[in-house]
């Protein structure tokens, strides 16, 4: 029970007065819950209140025993680092690093002490079958590589929650089948929350939240 | 710790940029860290080279000219002073010490100066081979002299008439090589030493044939070419004592390298005697050293309580009345009277004090009651130093503007790349980096380009300065010693670096990670 992922009465405002009201939800440890709705309905404004990228107006956020809300933001800063991956639909990375330094510095970043010799980043490296690239910049992966490395980024500070943001919109059937083999693979005990309005992914996913 | 390596690993993903603001930060740091390291260079060259000479006397001139080529032995001299008018000034109560020097000739563009053991022994008493000179036409080389011209112990060599590689050589007189100098990193290493008597024997000689028209040397000495200086026929007691040279004695002018046909009138007329105190004097290049030998031996002689009061004050410091003194200076002049004028002409005299007093009393006393000039050193080479000053002002002021320059690069270079680095900075936020952290690291990569920068120019100042010809005369230029002055230059830089920074450290800062990756999804 300790790593539920829950919101009660939020509320956020953009900027210029726009209001957006979230119902409320509980995701419990391990569970996948897919977030869905049409573009725009404020999927990942949802997605980074959760991951204490944005403030909520009102209402509560808890992460574990956390109320993330209550934060500052230094300290939802230093929450994320440590219990949170994240990955995006466009590919983010440092460019001029190889993919291994790119997952040793967000390991570093996180501020998660994971020994070395524990051999954690080679064993998601080689469980996403990219070990053979981890010298290779991430810019010269195909679109499926660099997808299986922003999961393996993701998990690289020994995440709770996974928070995805459309990860498979721009992947075919192939590689998108690929990505939720990986998750099985690589993420069975972590908490998944995947925003999307994909229809291919809601088969695999046990719970659905639609905004 | 991360950031730190992040900023550095920043740096190394855009080399280009990189090495343009490295290089600019190093051009205009290396030319600072120069002209600080030549004026250090300068500055304790010279020092050194002062060698605690308190006055130079000389003829009449530019006194920064004859520091020049009396001290420094870079410029050429003002001309000639009476060998025995210096004298009396060595005999002043005031005077602990005096050397006089005789310039004129050089060998392969290396200087021979006459002068006695004294005066190489300012700089450097070490032997590295042989001894000291102690005949003319014997000398001893200084290190460098030895390295480059090839010469040795035992070697013969005969000089050039001026300062110049090429010139009317003295044939007939040949130098040889009695010692080397050790390695003494001052100006001994580049001098050739000689008694005084060398120089007066091989320009005696030289007058005989005076048909050679050496035009750059006349050029400094404008009254080269009025040798009329009658018959002063009085070298026997010199010139006997050295053997199978007495065929010039008979037609000799007592000409020096450079005369003052002034100083020749006033003073030659009363010149054609004088062989016994002669030979006292030149038998020992040693004795020019006057060290006030004639006053102790007056006191024996008349047992002139006064004057050995007199002298006895001056020893232990104390002040002296203006009677005592006219009492002491009536009492030297009568003195060396006796001792009568030799007739022979010096380039300069190197005066060291026996009492602060003197550095008051005796430029004016030179300046005004002889017909000869008293510069002091340290005076003159500070007024050289400040006229150099503003040439160094104007590169100082490029090199700082050449710093800011490259810092406005940096600028330039952080924020053009700032747009692109949005998605990198969103992710560092995301992956749990603070705003702070992603403002330290822009501002360490401005830090590490100044520091880089910074390093270069060390590098850079010591390579060009021992790689520049024109300043080898600069020793240990390759220190890998940092001097204060640098420590400052490393300061400006880093601020540099810093304000280039800090507009994108600060945008950076303040990142709007929502707003960056939703427009990253949405593009």
């Amino acid at each position: 029970m300790a790593n539920n992922f829950s919101i009660n009465n939020l509320t956020y405002r953009y900027p210029g007065n726009k209001y957006l009201e979230f119902s409320d939800f509980s995701c419990e440890n391990g569970q996948r819950m897919l977030i869905s709705g049409s573009s725009g309905s404020g999927k990942t404004t949802l997605l980074h209140l959760l991951a204490g990228i944005l403030q909520p107006h009102t209402g509560m956020i808890m992460a574990g025993e956390t109320r993330l809300d209550l934060l500052s933001s230094s300290g939802r800063d230093l929450f994320r680092g440590k219990h949170i991956g994240m990955i995006f639909q466009k590919h983010l990375f440092l460019s001029g690093m190889s993919i291994y330094q790119n997952l040793v510095v967000a390991q570093k970043i996180s501020g998660k002490k994971i020994p070395k010799k524990l051999h954690y980043l080679d064993e998601i490296l080689v469980k996403l079958e990219i070990d053979a690239l981890r010298n290779k910049k991430p810019e010269q992966l195909s679109e499926g590589e660099q997808q299986r490395f922003s999961i393996a980024r993701a998990l690289a500070n020994q995440p709770d929650w996974v928070l995805a943001d459309e990860p498979t919109s721009s992947l075919d059937d192939n590689n998108c089948e690929k990505f939720i083999a990986a998750i099985d693979k690589v993420g069975k005990d972590i908490g998944w929350i995947i925003a999307t309005h994909d229809r291919r992914l809601k088969q695999y996913l046990a719970k659905i939240y639609s905004l | 710790m991360y950031i730190l390596r992040l900023a550095f690993s920043r740096i190394l993903s855009k080399p280009g940029n990189s090495i343009l603001s490295l290089l600019l930060f190093a051009i205009g740091g290396s030319i600072i860290s120069f002209l600080l390291l030549a004026n250090q260079q300068i500055e304790e060259g010279i020092k050194r080279n002062l060698a605690d000479i308190d006055l130079v006397v000389g003829a009449k001139g530019s006194p920064l000219q004859l520091i020049l080529s009396s001290v420094l032995h870079a410029d050429y001299p003002t001309g000639n002073i009476s060998l025995d008018e210096a004298k009396k000034l060595g005999q002043h109560p005031l005077v602990e010490k005096s050397i006089p020097l005789a310039l004129g000739d050089s060998y392969r563009g290396f200087r021979i100066i006459g002068a006695p053991v004294s005066y190489p022994q300012l700089y450097n008493d070490q032997i590295g081979d042989g001894q000291w000179y102690e005949k003319s036409l014997e000398v001893v080389l200084g290190y460098q002299v030895a390295q480059k011209t090839g010469l040795k112990t035992g070697d013969t060599f005969y000089g050039v008439h001026g300062f110049q590689e090429t010139g009317h050589a003295h044939e007939d007189h040949i130098y040889t090589v009695k010692g080397v100098l050790q390695y003494g990193a001052n100006i001994a290493d580049n001098l050739i030493f000689t008694p005084v008597e060398s120089v007066w024997q091989v320009h005696d000689h030289e007058h005989d044939h005076d048909s050679y028209d050496n035009a750059e040397y006349d050029q400094s000495h404008h009254d080269h070419g009025h040798h009329d200086h009658g018959d002063h026929d009085h070298h026997h007691g010199e010139h006997g004592k050295n053997d199978g040279r007495n065929e010039h004695d008979n037609n000799e002018h007592d000409h020096h390298a450079n005369i003052q046909d002034q100083h020749a009138q006033n003073s030659h007329a009363e010149h054609d005697h004088q062989q016994s105190d002669h030979t006292k004097t030149d038998k020992d290049p040693h004795a020019l050293v006057v060290q006030n030998e004639g006053i102790q031996k007056f006191e024996k002689d008349s047992g002139n309580q006064i004057i050995s009061s007199i002298q006895q004050k001056i020893d232990d410091g104390q002040d002296i009345s203006k009677e005592e003194m006219e009492l002491y200076l009536a009492y030297v002049e009568g003195n060396t009277e006796k001792q009568k004028d030799s007739g022979r002409e010096i380039t300069a005299m190197l005066l060291f004090y026996r009492s602060p007093a003197a550095h008051i009393q005796l430029p004016l006393l030179i300046n005004d009651t002889t017909g000869m000039q008293a510069a002091s050193p340290v005076l003159q080479l500070n007024r050289l130093m400040k006229l150099l000053g503003f040439g160094f002002d104007m590169l100082r002021l490029l090199a700082w503007v050449i710093i800011v320059i490259s810092g406005i690069n940096i600028f330039v270079n952080l924020l053009s790349h700032l747009r692109q680095l949005m998605g990198e900075i969103a992710l560092l936020r995301v992956l749990g980096a603070s705003s702070l952290k992603v403002f330290q690291l822009l501002l360490y990569q401005g830090v590490f380009l100044a520091l880089g920068g910074w390093m270069g120019a060390l590098l850079l100042s010591r390579l060009s300065g021992s790689i520049l010809p024109g300043f080898a005369f600069l020793q240990n230029w390759f220190s890998l010693d940092v001097q204060t002055n640098e420590w400052f230059l490393l300061l400006y830089m880093i601020a540099t670096g810093i304000i280039a920074a800090l507009i994108p450290a600060i945008k950076a800062y303040n990142t709007d990670v929502h707003f960056t990756l939703t427009r990253n999804t949405n593009v």
